[in-house]
C-alpha cells in the first residue's frame, strides 16, 4: 500500500491483452518471452502458477536509492555548512614585502619575503601570483614556501592562501629641473609636500599609475595594474601660498619630456621608485569542509542515480483464455511512470509479434 | 570566419529539422541530420584546434564557452536523438547554437593566455559538467517550449505527453551535471579562494538555478502537475540558467566576472 518513501504506493501501470495463441506454443517460448524482457535490462524469472506462467522482472534495484541520498546530501551539505559558520577560522590579512607577523591559528611566525607578479612573455597578462614565504616555527626552525594561486599551503590544519595584492609606494626620488637645468634632488613620501631648498616652492607628489599610456588628448592613463611604465604625477607651489592652485605635471622613469609635452620652467624625472607588494593572504581552518564535502559526494551520486538509473519492476501473467491466452502485464516504478507505460507498450509489442510471427 | 559559417549553418539545420517535423518527411529528417552531424564534426574541430593553438583547454573566458555551450547543444542532440527520435527538438538546438554562436560576434575572439585563477585541473571538471547541463537544460527548455506551442494549438494528445516526457528526461539528464558543475565549482573555490562557498552572485543564482529544477522534478512526481505547469517551470528554469550564465557577469559584481 505504501511505497519507498511511505507515501501511498502508486498504482501499477496495467496492460491487458488476449494472445490469439495456444497456451501451449507460450509455455514453448518461455525462454524467448525472458529475452524480450531482459532485452530491457530486466532480470527475469518465471514460474508455473495457478495454471499459467507467470513471469517476475526488475531492474535497477538500488535506483531506489537515488532520491534518499539527495535529500541525506543535501542535509549533510547543509550541517557542513552549519558547522562552517559555528566554527571555522576564516580570515583575510596583509602581510608587506619584508614584514613578519605572528598570526592566530598558524604557530611561530611567518614573513613575506618576496611577492612576484609573473607576465605571460610579450604580454600584459600575468602568468602566475607568487608569495615567497618564509615560516619560524616555534622551536625556531625556518621553512620556506611557495604560495600560488589555487596552490594553498596546508600547516597542520589551517591553509593559508593567496588573494588579492596591491603595492605601496614607499618613496620617490625625484630630480627637479628648472630651465633644463638640475635644481635639486629630492626624495618625496606620497601627499607629504616638501621645501626646494634653493627656491620659494614646495613639491609632493600625489598620484601614481603603474603602467601608464598616453592617450590621444595627451593625458597620461593607466594601461594596466602591473608595475612595468610607472609615472607619477607631481604638484608644485609656492611654499608661501600653499593655498594657490599647484602646477601639476606627471613626471617618469629617466624621461624629462615625453614625446609631445610641452617644455614648462619646470621639469622632473623620477630617477627611483621604492614600492612594496602587500599581499593579501587568506586563512582558512574549517571543520565543516569534511561533512559539506561527503554531502556534496551523496548529492552527485543521488542526481546521477536518481537521473539515469531508474528502478522499474514487472509482473507478466499468462493464462489460457477461451480465445486464446490472456495476457496481463503489471508495471511498478517509484517514478517516471510515462518512461515504463512506453517500456510497457514496446513489450506487449514485440510479445505481439513473437506469438503473431510464430503463429505465422 | 569558420564560426559564421557554424552560425549559418545551424540556423539551416534548424529549419531543415523543423521542417522534417511539419512534413514527417523521413527524408527531411535524415538530410537534417546529415547536415547537423557534418556542422557538429567542423565545430569539435574547431575547439580542437583552437586548444591546441592556445595550449590549454579551450574554455577559458566567455568567448569560448559560447562556442562550447553550442557544440554540447547539438552534440547532446545527437547522442539522445537515437533513443528519444524526436526531430523538432534538433530545430530548436539548431536555432539556440545558432543564436550562441552569434553572440561570440560581440566578443574578441583572440586567444589569450590562462590567468593564474584558471590554472587548475578544475578547469576540466567543473566548467564540462556545468556545461553539460546547461545544454541539457537548454534541450529540456526546447521541448517545454514545443509542448507549450503545440498544446495551444491542441495537437495530438499522444504526441504531448512524449513531449512532456521528453522534457523530463532531458532535466533527468542535465540536473546531474549542473549539480556536479556547482559542487565542484565548490571545491575548486575551496582551493582557490579558502572558502567553499562564498555566496558570490554566480553561486547564488547557480543554486537557484538548482532549486528551480529541484521543483520542476518534484512536481514530476505527481501526475496532476506534469504538462503546462512543468513546462512553464522548465522555462523559468533556463531562464534562470541563462541569468546564471549571461546576467550575473553583466548586471552583477561577480568573484567569476573575470573570465565567465
Amino acid at each position: 500500500m505504501f511505497g519507498e518513501n511511505g507515501r501511498k504506493a502508486a498504482p501499477p501501470l496495467t496492460v491487458s491483452k488476449i494472445l490469439p495463441d495456444t497456451f501451449e506454443s507460450v509455455l514453448g517460448s518461455e525462454s524467448k518471452i525472458k529475452k524480450v524482457i531482459s532485452s530491457l535490462g530486466y532480470t527475469c524469472q518465471s514460474q508455473r502458477k495457478n495454471g499459467g506462467l507467470f513471469f517476475s522482472a526488475s531492474k535497477n534495484k538500488w535506483g531506489i536509492l537515488g532520491g534518499p541520498l539527495i535529500h541525506f546530501g543535501l542535509v549533510l551539505a547543509l550541517i557542513g555548512g552549519l558547522l562552517t559558520f559555528l566554527f571555522s577560522n576564516v580570515r583575510e590579512f596583509s602581510l608587506p614585502e619584508g614584514e613578519t607577523m605572528e598570526i592566530q591559528g598558524i604557530p611561530g611566525k611567518i614573513r613575506l619575503e618576496k611577492f612576484s607578479v609573473l607576465l605571460h612573455p610579450g604580454k600584459m597578462q600575468p602568468e602566475e601570483y607568487v608569495g615567497q614565504l618564509m615560516i619560524e616555527n616555534p622551536k625556531q626552525q625556518i621553512e620556506r614556501y611557495e604560495l600560488k594561486v589555487n596552490r594553498p599551503l596546508r600547516i597542520g590544519w589551517t591553509k593559508l592562501f593567496l588573494m588579492r595584492y596591491h603595492f605601496e609606494i614607499l618613496r620617490i626620488d625625484v630630480s627637479v629641473y628648472r630651465k633644463e637645468k638640475l635644481v635639486e634632488q629630492l626624495s618625496l613620501k606620497m601627499d607629504e609636500a616638501q621645501k626646494l631648498r634653493h627656491d620659494p616652492y614646495e613639491i609632493e607628489f600625489n598620484d601614481f599609475v603603474p603602467d601608464f599610456v598616453i592617450n590621444k588628448e595627451g593625458q597620461v592613463t593607466s594601461r594596466s595594474p602591473y608595475f612595468v611604465n610607472p609615472a607619477v604625477r607631481i604638484a608644485m607651489r609656492p611654499s608661501e601660498k600653499p593655498e594657490e592652485k599647484p602646477l601639476q605635471v606627471w613626471a617618469f622613469r629617466d624621461l624629462a619630456y615625453h614625446q609631445g609635452g610641452k617644455t614648462n620652467e619646470w621639469s622632473f624625472v623620477v630617477d627611483k621608485i621604492k614600492k612594496r607588494y602587500v599581499s593579501g593572504i587568506k586563512l582558512s581552518r574549517d571543520p565543516g569542509i569534511f561533512v559539506a564535502y561527503a554531502g556534496f559526494s551523496l548529492l552527485v551520486l543521488g542526481t546521477f542515480i536518481s537521473g539515469f538509473v531508474l528502478h522499474r519492476r514487472l509482473e507478466l501473467y499468462l493464462l489460457p483464455a477461451q480465445a486464446g491466452i490472456e495476457m496481463t502485464m503489471l508495471g511498478y516504478s517509484p517514478k517516471d511512470r510515462t518512461g515504463l507505460e512506453y517500456e510497457l507498450n514496446r513489450i506487449q509489442k514485440e510479445l505481439l509479434f513473437l506469438f503473431q510471427g510464430a503463429r505465422a | 570566419m569558420t564560426i559564421g559559417i557554424l552560425t549559418l549553418t545551424y540556423l539551416v539545420f534548424g529549419v531543415i529539422s523543423f521542417l522534417a517535423f511539419a512534413s514527417g518527411r523521413k527524408l527531411s529528417c535524415i538530410l537534417s541530420l546529415i547536415f547537423g552531424f557534418i556542422a557538429l564534426c567542423i565545430h569539435g574541430y574547431e575547439i580542437v584546434m583552437r586548444g591546441i593553438e592556445s595550449g590549454h583547454l579551450p574554455w577559458a573566458n566567455t568567448y569560448e564557452t559560447l562556442i562550447l555551450l553550442s557544440f554540447l547543444i547539438i552534440a547532446i542532440y545527437f547522442l539522445t536523438f537515437p533513443r528519444y527520435k524526436m526531430v523538432v527538438i534538433g530545430g530548436f538546438a539548431g536555432l539556440i547554437a545558432s543564436i550562441i554562436l552569434a553572440l561570440t560576434s560581440l566578443l574578441s575572439s583572440e586567444i589569450e593566455p590562462l590567468i593564474p585563477a584558471l590554472k587548475s585541473n578544475w578547469l576540466l571538471f567543473h566548467v564540462v559538467s556545468a556545461f553539460i547541463g546547461y545544454s541539457s537544460l537548454a534541450l529540456a527548455s526546447a521541448s517545454a517550449a514545443i509542448y507549450l506551442v503545440l498544446s495551444f494549438l491542441k495537437r495530438d494528445p499522444d504526441q504531448l505527453k512524449y513531449l512532456d516526457w521528453l522534457t523530463y528526461r532531458f532535466i533527468c539528464f542535465g540536473f546531474p551535471f549542473l549539480t556536479l558543475g556547482i559542487l565542484t565549482g565548490a571545491v575548486w573555490a575551496n582551493a582557490s579562494w579558502g572558502r567553499y562557498w562564498n555566496w558570490d552572485p554566480k553561486e547564488t543564482w547557480s543554486f537557484i538555478t538548482w532549486l528551480v529544477y529541484a521543483v520542476c522534478l518534484h512536481l514530476r512526481s505527481d501526475e496532476q502537475f506534469h504538462g503546462r505547469l512543468t513546462a512553464v517551470v522548465t522555462l523559468l528554469g533556463f531562464a534562470t540558467v541563462m541569468f546564471t550564465y549571461f546576467g550575473v557577469n553583466f548586471w552583477l559584481s561577480s568573484l567569476h566576472a573575470a573570465y565567465a
